[in-house]
C-alpha cells in the first residue's frame, strides 16, 4: 500500500517527469500557450503512457527478456509506441469524434515525446544484481515494478505531466501579455517561468 | 560553389539553425545532463554519431522508402544506431554509459535527429546530409557543453569533473538543481538571440550604408 | 487496373518497411554478439567504482548472516561482496539520522588489508532517507574521518567532534552507525581481526549456544560491576539474557549470563544465591567460573562475607497456615542476613489462576529487608503488582508481626506474596529459635 502511495507521490511531485526528470520538455514548451490545448496534450500523453506501460512491460518481461533480446528494447518500444499512437488516433476518430477533436490532434506529437519512451524504459524490470548495483550509483529512480504498478506509474506520471503543463499554460497566458525585453520573448521567458515552477517542485524532492 | 555550400551547411548547423539555442530541439538532455560538462560532451558525441549515420542511410534510401512509411522507417533506422551506440558505449565507456542514464536510449526521440531526417536528409544527396549531420551534431555538442561548463562551474565549483576548489567554500548549488537548469537554458537562449539580433542589425546597417 | 496497382504499391510499401526492420534487427543481433558484456563483468564494473581492484569472489555468501547483521543495534548490513584480493565491500545502512529515530544513510564500505592491519579503504554513500542536510558533509570529510583507520579502532568508536559535521549532526550519526555496522560485521562474522570485544563475544557465544549477542556500549552496569563487556542476547527472538564478560582471552574469560530484567549486577548477592538455588545450568549464571567470579567480586566488597545453606529445610519448609507454599532454599550470611527462596501456587482468586510465584526474601536484624521476584506465572495481575507496591508493603516489618495487607486490584497475587513472605518469616523465627 505504501509502495503504491509512494509511486503516486513520486509521479506527481517528487519525480515529476517535466520539472524534476526533464522528460517531455518539447511539448511542455511547445503546447503550453493555452490551458485548453495544454490539457488536451496532457491527457493525450497520459492515455498513451498508460497504454504504453501496459503493453511494453509484458513485451519486455515475457518476450524480450526470456529470449535474450534485451538489446532490441529501443527498437521494439519505439515501434510499438508509434503503432499504438496510430491505432489510438484511428479509434478515437471513429468512435469518439468529440474526444478526438479535444486531444486527437496532439496524438501524432506524442510518438516522439521523450516522456513516453522514458516511462517505458523506466518501468521495465532492471532486476539483475549488476544492473541494480549500477543504478544505486545513479539515482534510485529505477525501482522494481510489477505489471500493476507499471500501469499505475504510467497513469500518475502522465497526470504529473498534465499537472505541470497545465500550470505552465495558466501562467503563460498571463505572462505573454506582458511587455518583456525582446530577446527574452518566447522560449526564454517560458524557461524562466518553468524555473520558478521547478523551484516549487524541488521542495517535494526533499521530502520524497 | 562547393565550398559555398559547405560553408552554408556549417554555418546553419552551428550558428544560424543551432538546434539547441535557435530551434530549441532536443531540450530534454540539454536540461537533464548539463550538470556535468563531461557527460554533455559524451551526449554530444553520441547524438552527432547517430545524426551522421542516420542522415547518411536515410539519404541513401530516400528514393526507395515510400512516403507512407517514411516516419516508421526513419524511426527504425535511428533506433538501430542508438542501440548500436548504446552497445558500444556500454562495452567500452561504462562510466559515460551510466552517467547518461535514461537519456541515452532517449536519443531515439530526440527531435533534432528525426527533424533533420525529415527536413534535410530525405531530399538531399549523401555528402551534404553527412555534413549536415556533422554540423548539427557539432552545434548541439557545443551548445550543451557550454551550458554544462557554466552550470558545473557555478553549481559544483569544478571544470570537466576536476574540482577547482572546495564547493563548500563557494558554489551556487541552485545551478545544480532542476530550477537552475531551466534558468540557465532560458538565459542562454536569450543571450544567443540578443547577440544574433545585434549582428543582424549591424549587417543591415552596413547594407543600408552601402 | 488501378486497384491492383494500389495493391502492388502497398505491398511494396510494407515490404520495404519489413526489409528495413529485418536488416536493422540482423545488424543489431550481429553487433550484440560483438559487444556483449556478461552480467559478471557489468557487476564488477559497477563495483569497481566503489573499489577499483574489485573482482567478485562468489565462493562466499553475499547475503549477510542474520545474527550478525545488526550488531551495533543502530544499523544493518544488507550485502557482503568479497573481492578476489581479500577485500570486502559491504552495503550497510545506518539509522539515527532523524530525531524520531527514522532517517537512514545507505553506503558501501570497503574493508581490506592483511590481518591485523585491516582498515577502511573507502566509503561511498549511495542513498539516504530524510537527510536534507547531508550535502553539508563532503566526501573529503568522510574520507578524513574514516578512511585508513583500522577496523579494530572503528568498531568501538564513540561519537565525537571528529565525526560530527556542522549543520548535519544527525546525518553524521547515521553515517557513523552505518560504518560501525559494516565494521562490526567484519570483526564478528568475517573475523577479519580479533578485538577484545570479539574475543569476549566468541567465548560467550560458545557458552550460550544459539544466542545472538548485541553489544551494549558504555552501560552503567558494566562500570558498576567492573565487567569488561556487556551484551544483550536473544534466542529465537524471545529468550533475552544479559551477558557480562570479565577477564580477557589470556587470563580466561568469565561469563555471567542473567535473564534480562531478573537481576542486575548491582545485586550480585541475589545473583549468586539464585544461581546456587536454581542451579548453574538454569540460564542464570552459565558457568561455575562465572559464579566463582561473582563470589570473588562480593568478597572484594565485603572481605569477611561467606554464605551457607541455612537451617533444615525438611523441618520448616512448609506451614499449614500458608497453603501451597514452600521454601526451596535458604542461605545465611556471616552477618546473620538470611536469604530465603520460596515458591507459591496460591493466589487463585475467583476465576483466574496466576500460576507459580518464585521469590527471594531477604531478612536482616529480625526484619524483612528486601525481596526479589525471581519468576511468576506471567499473569497481568502480577505485572501490575510486581516489584512495586504489593511485596514492598512488607519491607521493614518485623518477622513476628507480618500482617496480611489486601491490595485491591491485586488480591490474588497479594495472597501469594503474603504467603511467601510470612512463610519466610516463620522459617527465620524457627531456625533462630
Amino acid at each position: 500500500m505504501s509502495g503504491i502511495l509512494s509511486i503516486i507521490i513520486a509521479a506527481l511531485f517528487s519525480q515529476n517527469f517535466i520539472l524534476v526528470k526533464f522528460l517531455g520538455i518539447c511539448p511542455f514548451l511547445g503546447v503550453s500557450k493555452k490551458v485548453d490545448s495544454a490539457l488536451g496534450m496532457g491527457l493525450a500523453v497520459t492515455a498513451v503512457m498508460v497504454i504504453t506501460c501496459v503493453v511494453t512491460y509484458p513485451i519486455y518481461t515475457f518476450i524480450l527478456l526470456p529470449l535474450g533480446l534485451e538489446y532490441m528494447e529501443i527498437l521494439v518500444f519505439i515501434l510499438v509506441i508509434a503503432a499504438l499512437v496510430q491505432m489510438l488516433e484511428m479509434l478515437l476518430k471513429k468512435f469518439s469524434p468529440g474526444l478526438y477533436s479535444a486531444m486527437g490532434v496532439y496524438l501524432p506529437l506524442v510518438t516522439t515525446n521523450c516522456a513516453i519512451l522514458g516511462i517505458a524504459e523506466s518501468v521495465i524490470a532492471k532486476a539483475t544484481s549488476a544492473e541494480s548495483a549500477g543504478f544505486i550509483l545513479k539515482d534510485g529512480f529505477f525501482m522494481q515494478y510489477s505489471m500493476g504498478t507499471a500501469a499505475l506509474a504510467g497513469l500518475f506520471y502522465g497526470l504529473g505531466f498534465t499537472l505541470a503543463i497545465v500550470l505552465l499554460a495558466g501562467i503563460r497566458q498571463k505572462v505573454d501579455k506582458l511587455n518583456i525585453a525582446k530577446p527574452l520573448r518566447g522560449f526564454p521567458i517560458t524557461m524562466i517561468v518553468a524555473c520558478f515552477m521547478a523551484m516549487a517542485f524541488y521542495v517535494f524532492t526533499l521530502i520524497g | 560553389m562547393k565550398l559555398k555550400r559547405f560553408k552554408e551547411i556549417a554555418l546553419d548547423g552551428v550558428v544560424r539553425q543551432n538546434p539547441t539555442f535557435k530551434l530549441v530541439l532536443g531540450t530534454c538532455p540539454t536540461l537533464g545532463l548539463t550538470t556535468a560538462a563531461i557527460s554533455c560532451l559524451g551526449m554530444g558525441a553520441a547524438v552527432t554519431f547517430v545524426l551522421i549515420c542516420s542522415n547518411v542511410i536515410i539519404s541513401l534510401l530516400r528514393n526507395i522508402i515510400p512516403d507512407k512509411v517514411r516516419i516508421p522507417s526513419f524511426i527504425v533506422i535511428i533506433a538501430t544506431f542508438v542501440t548500436l551506440t548504446r552497445m558500444v558505449m556500454e562495452a567500452y565507456l561504462p562510466d559515460l554509459y551510466s552517467s547518461l542514464g535514461i537519456f541515452l536510449p532517449l536519443i531515439v526521440v530526440n527531435c533534432i535527429i528525426l527533424g533533420r531526417a525529415e527536413s534535410f536528409a530525405s531530399h538531399n544527396p549523401v555528402g551534404e546530409s553527412a555534413l549536415d549531420g556533422l554540423f548539427m551534431g557539432l552545434g548541439f555538442t557545443v551548445a550543451i557543453t557550454l551550458m554544462g561548463i557554466v552550470r558545473e562551474f557555478l553549481g559544483n565549483a569544478s571544470f570537466m569533473g576536476i574540482e577547482l576548489w572546495d564547493k563548500n567554500v563557494f558554489s551556487i548549488g541552485f545551478f545544480s538543481t532542476s530550477a537552475g537548469a531551466f534558468l540557465t537554458y532560458g538565459l542562454f537562449i536569450a543571450g544567443f538571440t540578443a547577440i544574433q539580433n545585434a549582428i543582424e542589425r549591424k549587417a543591415q546597417a552596413k547594407a543600408l550604408k552601402a | 487496373m488501378s486497384k491492383s496497382s494500389s495493391f502492388v504499391t502497398s505491398l511494396k510499401t510494407i515490404s520495404v518497411l519489413l526489409i528495413i526492420c529485418i536488416v536493422c534487427g540482423a545488424l543489431l543481433a550481429l553487433c550484440n554478439d560483438l559487444f556483449y558484456i556478461d552480467e559478471e563483468t557489468k557487476f564488477n564494473r559497477a563495483m569497481q567504482k566503489v573499489y577499483p581492484e574489485f573482482e567478485r569472489d562468489t565462493s562466499v555468501s553475499e547475503t549477510p548472516l542474520a545474527e550478525f547483521k545488526d550488531l551495533a543495534g543502530a544499523g544493518s548490513v544488507s550485502k557482503v561482496y568479497r573481492s578476489k584480493d581479500g577485500a570486502y565491500i559491504l552495503e550497510a545502512t545506518g539509522v539515527g539520522g532523524y530525531p524520531d529515530g527514522s532517517g537512514t544513510v545507505t553506503m558501501y564500505v570497503v574493508v581490506g588489508g592483511e590481518t591485523p592491519n585491516v582498515e577502511i579503504k573507502s566509503v561511498l554513500i549511495t542513498g539516504n532517507t530524510k537527510q536534507s542536510w547531508i550535502a553539508n558533509i563532503t566526501q573529503k570529510n568522510i574520507d578524513k574521518a574514516y578512511v585508513g583507520k583500522n577496523i579494530k579502532d572503528v568498531a568501538s568508536l564513540q561519537m565525537g567532534n571528529d565525526y560530527k559535521w556542522g549543520g548535519a549532526t544527525m546525518a553524521s550519526t547515521a553515517i557513523m552507525n552505518a560504518i560501525k555496522s559494516a565494521v562490526n560485521y567484519c570483526v564478528t562474522a568475517l573475523k577479519l581481526v580479533s578485538t577484545p570485544e570479539s574475543e569476549a563475544r566468541d567465548a560467550a557465544v560458545a557458552l550460550l549456544e544459539g544466542y545472538t549477542l548485541t553489544t551494549v556500549v558504555d552501560d552503567a552496569y558494566t562500570t558498576a560491576v567492573g565487567a569488561n563487556f556487556y551484551f544483550t542476547g536473544t534466542k529465537d527472538g524471545a529468550d533475552d539474557v544479559d551477558v557480562y564478560v570479565f577477564g580477557d582471552k589470556e587470563s580466561g574469560h568469565q561469563i555471567v549470563a542473567l535473564k534480562a530484567g531478573l537481576t542486575h549486577a548491582d545485586r550480585m548477592l541475589d545473583t549468586a544465591i539464585v544461581a546456587k538455588s536454581e542451579g548453574i545450568d538454569n540460564a542464570l549464571v552459565q558457568s561455575a567460573q562465572g559464579l566463582s567470579h561473582i563470589e570473588s567480586q562480593i568478597r572484594a566488597l565485603a572481605p569477611s562475607f561467606t554464605y551457607d545453606v541455612a537451617g533444615d529445610l525438611s523441618q520448616y519448609a512448609t506451614h499449614s497456615d500458608f497453603a501451597d507454599t514452600q521454601i526451596t532454599s535458604a542461605y545465611v550470611c556471616n552477618d546473620g542476613t538470611l536469604a530465603i527462596v520460596a515458591e507459591s501456587t496460591v493466589g487463585v482468586f475467583e476465576d483466574y489462576t496466576p500460576g507459580k510465584l518464585t521469590m527471594m526474601v531477604v531478612i536482616a536484624n529480625g526484619k524483612i529487608s528486601g525481596f526479589k521476584v525471581i519468576s511468576y506465572g506471567g499473569h497481568s495481575y502480577f505485572d501490575g503488582s510486581i516489584g512495586n507496591k504489593n511485596p514492598q508493603l512488607y519491607v521493614g516489618s518485623a518477622i513476628d508481626a507480618i500482617e496480611y495487607v489486601k491490595v485491591s486490584g491485586a488480591t490474588g497475587s497479594g495472597v501469594a506474596y503474603y504467603n511467601i513472605i510470612a512463610l519466610s518469616a516463620y522459617y527465620a523465627r524457627s531456625i533462630s529459635a
